[in-house]
């Protein structure tokens, strides 16, 4: 069979199909909020959260709840407490994220071997870490759920693009000018934190911060605007993700680190082609 | 504003067009589901459900989605490949039996539980075996079970 005619029927089954649906939709949300949080130089707050969301998951695994009924809200908290602390915080930004990554993944993977209720623990621990087969066992309702949560995470940044324009390139300013920074700060939190929960099973809690931060860098070595940053970053985080998916189902490899290898490609292709067009520029 | 909203409008309505593809592809798998075309000689070409020629992670995701909607697969024929295990259960004083698998990373395992038809006996634990049968369902202890009722059985 070759590579076309094993995409051909791989494609029929639903549980791909699934997959590249959610990896098109938690991409394209992750690459729109990923120039952001580049440039507010929040580039781990993903290893954070997602960090903090493998301990929330570890607390619904022992309490054998719905897994986002607590995940989600305990991970917009640790975002919020992230991203409001700000400049008045006595623990600054990058020290703040190491601390609760670290304390998050360490209390997560002690419930989980204390309280287990699965006996292959490090099954499931090497699932959560780096989504090695998770993304491929959704059900449609959670396809579903995605798509209506990835649709106010777009809503969101489309409706509110002028307004986190400015909280991003100049806080200060902005809220001199009478925009209130800090809400489109807890916005931004917490959209965030949406984002993390929906990537985790997509490419893991380890390999999130690819996801934010590779599309933006790559597109930031190609344009300059802030709009076309974005549209370019979006667009290059759903190529990497559908290829990242189909490229691991047919060559049978982990999923997340495929996709994440994916943008790191790009990511050298753009900054090739950045330094080819800096120096055509150069010498025109 | 409104050039925010007509495009945020525009953005909802593909993500709805999006999902709804997903549900109106036809599969190209068989459509030989009966239990009477069943009992004819089931082999891994002519499976329903052909589960040794796939990837560690079709194969794995495959197992799982036949165990969350198994209903969409009773009475299917199925050809797997994998490892046989038995367990022996105390509460029911059985011995119960599964070919086994994992995923590519080898930290997530499948497991298919099977009973062979009479006629045929178990291998050794830990022997690679290729099994066909079709993809059946009992009740034990007020709990249905799905497994694959194996017509045949070949070490590997």
């Amino acid at each position: 069979m070759n590579l076309i005619e094993s995409l051909k029927y791989y494609l029929t089954f639903d549980f791909v199909r699934y997959a590249v649906i959610v990896g098109i939709l938690v991409s394209l949300c992750a690459a729109l909020l990923g120039v952001s949080l580049v440039l507010k130089r929040y580039s781990m707050i993903g290893d954070g959260l997602s960090h903090v969301a493998f301990g929330a998951m570890t607390v619904a695994a022992v309490l054998k709840t719905t897994e986002i009924y607590i995940t989600l809200p305990v991970t917009i908290v640790a975002a919020v407490l992230l991203l409001r602390l700000g400049k008045n915080a006595k623990i600054k930004g990058d020290a703040a994220i190491a601390m609760i990554s670290v304390g998050a993944l360490a209390l997560g993977y002690l419930i989980m071997n204390l309280f287990s209720t699965n006996a292959n623990i490090s099954g499931d621990v090497c699932t959560t870490l780096f989504g090695s087969t998770s993304i491929l066992t959704l059900t449609k309702s959670d396809v579903y759920l995605c798509a209506g949560l990835a649709a106010v995470v777009i809503l969101v940044y489309i409706l509110f693009y002028n307004k986190l324009f400015a909280v991003t390139f100049d806080e200060s300013f902005a809220a001199a000018t009478g925009t209130k920074a800090s809400v489109y700060n807890l916005l931004l939190a917490v959209v965030t934190a949406v984002v993390i929960v929906l990537a985790m099973d997509l490419v893991g809690a380890l390999l999130i911060s690819a996801l934010i931060v590779f599309p933006a860098l790559s597109s930031m070595r190609l344009f300059k605007s802030f709009r076309s940053v974005i549209i370019s970053s979006a667009i290059m985080a759903v190529i990497c993700s559908v290829t990242g998916i189909l490229a691991s189902v047919v060559f049978d490899t982990p999923v997340g680190s495929t996709i994440v290898v994916a943008d790191i490609v790009v990511f050298a292709l753009s900054c090739l082609a950045g330094v080819i067009n800096g120096g055509i520029r150069k010498n025109a | 504003m409104r050039k925010s909203l007509t495009i945020a409008l525009t953005l909802i309505l593909s993500l709805t067009a999006l999902c709804s593809c997903s549900s109106e592809t036809e599969t190209v798998q068989s459509e030989n589901t009966t239990a009477a075309a069943a009992a004819d000689e089931i082999t891994v070409q002519s499976a329903d459900i052909n589960l040794c020629d796939m990837t560690f992670n079709m194969l794995y995701a495959q197992v799982n989605e036949m165990k969350a909607s198994p209903e969409d697969y009773l009475n299917k024929t199925v050809a797997v490949t994998g490892t046989f295990q038995t367990s022996y259960y105390d509460e029911t004083g059985k011995d119960y039996y599964y070919v086994i698998g994992s995923d590519v990373t080898s930290c997530c395992n499948w497991n298919l539980e099977f009973i062979l038809e009479d006629g045929l006996s178990y291998p050794e634990s830990g022997t690679e075996i290729q099994l066909t049968g079709v993809y059946s369902t009992y009740d034990e202890l007020g709990v249905t079970y799905y497994y694959l009722d194996a017509t045949s059985i070949t070490a590997v």
